[in-house]
C-alpha cells in the first residue's frame, strides 16, 4: 500500500512538472510581448526593455523555467502582472468559493442523478426506466452555460426569488450555479447508477439474500444499494477533482468569484503567472483526486488491494 | 408455400453481411432513426444555408428594430425575432449552424486522425511507443483541458483556424486509449498471427486486418466525442474565445443574447434549443452506433 501510494505521488509530481513545462512554454512563446503590456501602450521602448529585463524575461526558456520551478518549490508562484498580487494567496483566496460550488454541485450531481439511475433500475417499471433515460439524454444534451442562463432568467429575473448572480446575497447565491453543475452532470450519474445497480440485481449474494426470505425493500435497501453506489464513488470523487480546480463556465454564467474566474480573467490578460498558478493548481486538484479514488476504494472495497 | 416447408424469412435464407446486420439492428432503435434524421437535416441546413436563410445574416435592419431601438419578438417577417442590432436571427441560426458544425466536424477530424496515429503506435508496437504516448495521455487527462484550450485560443490570436487546431489537438486522447486497447487485443488474434507468418509487412497488417475490426469502436467513440466537441465549441465561443463575431455560431449567439435576456428571451432559447438538440441527435446516433455495431463498453467518450 505505501509503496504503491509512493509510487503515484511521484508519478503525480512528474505529470505536474509536465503540466506546467507545457503550460511555460506556451507561455514563453507567446506572440504578445507581456514586458509591452505591462509597460502600457504609451511606453518607450527602454521601458518595455527595462520591464523586461526586470521580470527575467530576456533570459533564454531553461532558465526562465529553471528560475519559475526554484520558487514554485519554495510556494513562491510569482506575482499577477496584472494586478501585481501574490498568486499563491489569490488563488487560496478564491478557493473557497470553488469550494463551496464544487461541494454544492456535487451534492445535487450525486443526489438527482444515483436517485433516477437507482430508481429507473429498481423499479423495473418501463415507465419510470424510460422517463429517466429521457432525463439522461435531455441532461447530457442541455448546454450547462445555457441552462445556467436560462435558470437566471427564471428565479433571478421573473420569479425574482434568488439572486442574479454574484456571490454577495451569502449562501443562497450558490444555490442556482450550484444546481445547474448537478443538473448537468446528473445523466452519467443517472446512467452509471443505473447500470451498475442492474449488475448487482442480478449477483449471487442478491439470490441468496432472497433465497433467505429477505424482503425484496430489505434486499434493495441492505444489500443491492450499498454495492451499486460503489462505482459512483470514483466518480464522485474524480468530479471532485476537476471541479476544484474551478468551473470555468458557469462561474462566468453566474458572476462567481472562485478560481474559474481567477483563470478566466488571466487567460484575458494575458497574465502569465497567475495562468500557470491556476493551471498547477487545478492539476494538482485532478492529480489529488485520482490518487484519493484508489486508496477510497481500497478502504470500500477490501478484495482490492492497492 | 408448402406447409412442410420450414418456415424461414428471406433474411434468413439469405447471407448477409455484417453491414446490413447492423444496419437492420440500428433501424429497429427508434432513438438512433431520430437521430439520424436529425443529423440529416442539420447536414442539409449547413450546406444549402445561403438558400435556406431568408435575409442576410449581417445586414442590421432598420426595420429590425422596434420604434424604441428594441429587438423584436418573432414576426412574419423574422420568425426567429431580430438581435440587438436588427439582424435577423433565424438566418443568423441558419449561418451560425455551419460554422459550430464545421469547427466541430474538422476539430473531430483531427483528434480521431491523431487519436488512430498514436493509438495504433501504442497498441500495435507496443513497447517503449506505448509507454510514452499512455503516459503522455495520463499527463493530458490531468490537464484541465478548457483552461488550456482558452489559454492557447487567447494567446494565438482568436479565429476559426485556431479553434479548430485546438480543439482538435486537446481531444484526442480517450478515443487513443480505446483504439490501443483493442489494438492490444486484436493484434494477438489468429488470423493477425497467421498475416505475420505468411510475411505480411506491419503496414499491411494494420491496414488489411488490425485497423478494419476497429472501425466500429472509432466510428462510435468518434461520434459520441463528436457532440461532445459541438458543446466545447459552443462552451468557448460563449466566453469569448471561439468563434468572434460577427461570424455567427451557436456559443456566441447564446452570449450577445444573454445581455438582453430580461427584454429578449428568444436571442439565447433558439441557439440554445439548436445546440441542444443537435447534442442529443449526435449522442442519439452513437448510442444506436454503438448498439448496433455491437460495441461492448457503454462507457461515454468524454
Amino acid at each position: 500500500m505505501l509503496t504503491f501510494l509512493m509510487r503515484r505521488v511521484a508519478w503525480s509530481v512528474v505529470v505536474l512538472l509536465f503540466a506546467s513545462l507545457l503550460t511555460f512554454f506556451i507561455g514563453y512563446k507567446v506572440p504578445a510581448n507581456p514586458a509591452r503590456m505591462i509597460a502600457g501602450p504609451n511606453a518607450t521602448a527602454e521601458t518595455v526593455r527595462s520591464i523586461s529585463h526586470q521580470l527575467g524575461l530576456d533570459q533564454p526558456f531553461y532558465v526562465q523555467y529553471g528560475r519559475f520551478l526554484g520558487h514554485a518549490a519554495q510556494g513562491d508562484l510569482g506575482r499577477s502582472y496584472k494586478t501585481e498580487q501574490q498568486v499563491l494567496p489569490t488563488i487560496l483566496q478564491r478557493f473557497p468559493y470553488t469550494l463551496a460550488l464544487a461541494l454544492g454541485g456535487l451534492a445535487f450531481e450525486v443526489l438527482i442523478g444515483a436517485s433516477v439511475g437507482l430508481l429507473a433500475a429498481g423499479t423495473k417499471l418501463r415507465a419510470v426506466d424510460g422517463l429517466a433515460s429521457t432525463f439522461v439524454l435531455l441532461t447530457l444534451a442541455v448546454p450547462s452555460f445555457w441552462l445556467g442562463i436560462i435558470l437566471l432568467y427564471v428565479f433571478g429575473f421573473k420569479y425574482p426569488i434568488l439572486p442574479l448572480g454574484g456571490a454577495e446575497a451569502g449562501p443562497i447565491s450558490l444555490l442556482l450555479p450550484a444546481l445547474t453543475l448537478g443538473l448537468s452532470g446528473a445523466g452519467y450519474y443517472a446512467r452509471m447508477g443505473r447500470a451498475s445497480l442492474l449488475e448487482v440485481m442480478g449477483e449471487d449474494y442478491i439470490r441468496t439474500a432472497r433465497a433467505k426470505g429477505v424482503s425484496p425493500g430489505r434486499v434493495m435497501l441492505k444489500h443491492a444499494f450499498k454495492n451499486a453506489l460503489r462505482p459512483l464513488i470514483t466518480m464522485t470523487a474524480l468530479d471532485l477533482g476537476v471541479l476544484l480546480g474551478g468551473a470555468l463556465i458557469i462561474e462566468q454564467v453566474f458572476g462567481w468569484p472562485g478560481i474559474g474566474t481567477l483563470a478566466w480573467q488571466a487567460v484575458q490578460n494575458i497574465d502569465l503567472p497567475m495562468i500557470m498558478g491556476t493551471v498547477l493548481f487545478s492539476a494538482l486538484c485532478i492529480v489529488v483526486a485520482n490518487i484519493l479514488v484508489d486508496v477510497v476504494y481500497s478502504w470500500v472495497d477490501p478484495r482490492i488491494t492497492v | 408455400m408448402n406447409a412442410d416447408a420450414p418456415s424461414l424469412s428471406r433474411s434468413q435464407l439469405k447471407p448477409r453481411n455484417a453491414s446490413s446486420a447492423a444496419w437492420g439492428r440500428f433501424r429497429r432503435q427508434p432513438g438512433a432513426v431520430v437521430g439520424l434524421l436529425i443529423t440529416a437535416l442539420l447536414i442539409v441546413i449547413c450546406v444549402f444555408a445561403p438558400w435556406l436563410a431568408p435575409h442576410d445574416p449581417a445586414v442590421q435592419y432598420p426595420n429590425g428594430l422596434s420604434e424604441l431601438g428594441a429587438p423584436l419578438p418573432p414576426t412574419h417577417m423574422f420568425w426567429f425575432g431580430t438581435d440587438a442590432l436588427g439582424r435577423d436571427l433565424y438566418s443568423r441560426l441558419i449561418f451560425g449552424t455551419r460554422t459550430s458544425l464545421l469547427i466541430a466536424v474538422l476539430s473531430n477530424l483531427i483528434a480521431t486522425s491523431i487519436a488512430l496515429v498514436l493509438g495504433t503506435l501504442a497498441g500495435y508496437f507496443g513497447g517503449l511507443a506505448d509507454t510514452l504516448i499512455m503516459r503522455l495521455t495520463d499527463v493530458l487527462i490531468s490537464f484541465p483541458v478548457l483552461l488550456l484550450a482558452a489559454f492557447l485560443a487567447a494567446v494565438l490570436r482568436p479565429g476559426i483556424g485556431v479553434i479548430i487546431a485546438v480543439i482538435g489537438g486537446v481531444g484526442w486522447f480517450y478515443l487513443a486509449r480505446v483504439i490501443r486497447a483493442e489494438l492490444l487485443s486484436v493484434r494477438r488474434r489468429e488470423y493477425v498471427e497467421a498475416a505475420r507468418a505468411l510475411g505480411a509487412s506491419d503496414a499491411r497488417i494494420i491496414f488489411r486486418h488490425a485497423l478494419p475490426q476497429i472501425l466500429g469502436q472509432v466510428l462510435v467513440y468518434s461520434t459520441l466525442n463528436f457532440s461532445t466537441t459541438v458543446l466545447f465549441v459552443a462552451a468557448l465561443s460563449y466566453v469569448g474565445i471561439g468563434v468572434q463575431p460577427p461570424t455567427p455560431d451557436w456559443g456566441n449567439m447564446i452570449a450577445d443574447g444573454s445581455q438582453y435576456l430580461t427584454v429578449s428571451p428568444w436571442l439565447v432559447i433558439f441557439p440554445g434549443i439548436f445546440l441542444g438538440l443537435s447534442v442529443l441527435s449526435f449522442n442519439l446516433l452513437g448510442d444506436g452506433l454503438r448498439d448496433a455495431l455491437d460495441v461492448k463498453s457503454g462507457k461515454k467518450a468524454i
